[in-house]
């Protein structure tokens, strides 16, 4: 399974992460010790202020294995 | 006969407030407040008729229901002033629920198992209601962590091919409750679990019509965890893969629900209502 994904820095995670209108949350995911989002965020008008931030991030295709983790 | 016909068209779509039920007003008052809207009042006031002319809406600590757009789907029924917060983009369809279309993305169902009133050790249920069958790879994860590095007490579908799994458990600790079973791809997915002063262990798994028995020698108290939907969310932190590819319709989660019937592997009780009145819900909306 690929996923496109916004690999961020840990100062545009800090920026990005919180609260937003009509309580959506934004929220990156930690990943092998980089931080990340899904790329589709960007196409929600929710996070429009946080969109500047979210444009200057790479764009990543992360392969994320089918088998779901231990738990 | 003006009056006649007006009684008569408020009775058959349902908008004659004084038909509703006190909840569903409630229900529909929260979510205009937010700026949302319910379409479908008969239909959500028929199915909250149901669930409370059997005693299982008493139950409930939080029921989300999809209904025609996402913020009033997002409206805790029971509670009306809680509404579930959305975590980085997870999407929803008109009519038939949530989906996470990628990683990371959840629905924070917004209750705390400290703040239940219904969903009380040693005993409670928690469910979904898939309204569209998922992919061979898509995982839905609905539950409770307790902990980031062994997140138990949850209810999980997980489906990966060739292998289909299933894994729910709701205060249990150990090991898995149920693995190995072949996933339901849709319909009504839920977890009782009931540890009565008898020492008589309930710990069923309810998948559409199918009631399974699970093992059930190992039991701990209910943790004081968050409840999440859609997606996997471990101490606030979505930190693990989850893409759905399916749609839930309704989260559920409360006290013990009855699941016994005359067959063994039938669902039945009060689990049965449920699931027939879900089911009879997201018909009668699809036929709108």
């Amino acid at each position: 399974m690929k996923e496109r994904m916004l690999k961020l820095t840990c100062e545009q995670a800090n920026l990005v992460k919180g609260e937003y209108p009509h309580k959506h949350i934004l929220q990156p995911i930690m990943m092998a010790g980089e931080w990340y989002l899904p790329a589709s965020v960007m196409d929600n008008s929710v996070y429009e202020s946080a969109i500047s931030i979210l444009q200057s991030c790479c764009v990543v295709e992360i392969e994320f294995p089918d088998e779901m983790p231990e738990l | 006969m003006n009056n006649v016909f007006t009684l008569r068209h408020q009775l058959d779509l349902g908008g004659g407030g004084s038909l509703l039920l006190p909840e569903t007003k409630a229900y529909i008052a929260a979510v205009k407040a937010e700026g949302g809207e319910i379409l479908y009042e008969k239909q959500v006031n028929e199915l909250l008729k149901t669930l409370k002319t059997n005693g299982i809406l008493q139950k409930l600590d939080f029921l989300y229901l999809a209904n025609y757009e996402g913020i009033g789907s997002r409206v805790n029924i029971i509670s009306p002033s809680v509404m579930a917060s959305i975590i980085t983009g997870i999407s929803f369809s008109s009519k038939k629920g949530w989906q996470s279309p990628g990683v990371g993305q959840c629905l924070n169902l917004g209750y705390k198992r400290s703040t239940m009133t219904k969903l009380v050790a040693p005993k409670g249920s928690i469910g979904v209601f898939f309204t569209e069958t998922q992919s061979d790879k898509g995982r839905i994860f609905m539950g409770a962590m307790r902990s980031a590095s062994s997140p138990r007490n949850s209810l999980l579908l997980y489906r990966a091919s060739p292998a289909t799994r299933i894994v729910a458990e709701l205060y249990r600790d150990a090991e898995n409750a149920i693995a190995g079973m072949a996933a339901s791809s849709n319909g009504y997915f839920a977890f009782s679990h009931h540890e009565p002063s008898s020492g008589v262990y309930a710990h069923q798994l309810y998948m559409d019509t199918v009631r399974h028995a699970a093992n059930n020698t190992s039991y701990t108290s209910i943790h004081d965890v968050n409840i999440y939907g859609c997606a996997a969310n471990i101490n606030g932190v979505v930190s693990t893969p989850m893409t759905t590819t399916g749609r839930i319709g309704c989260f559920y989660a409360g006290d013990y629900i009855d699941g016994l019937g005359a067959d063994p592997a039938v669902i039945g009780g009060e689990h049965a209502i449920f699931r027939s009145a879900l089911a009879k819900y997201f018909t009668d909306i699809a036929e709108l």
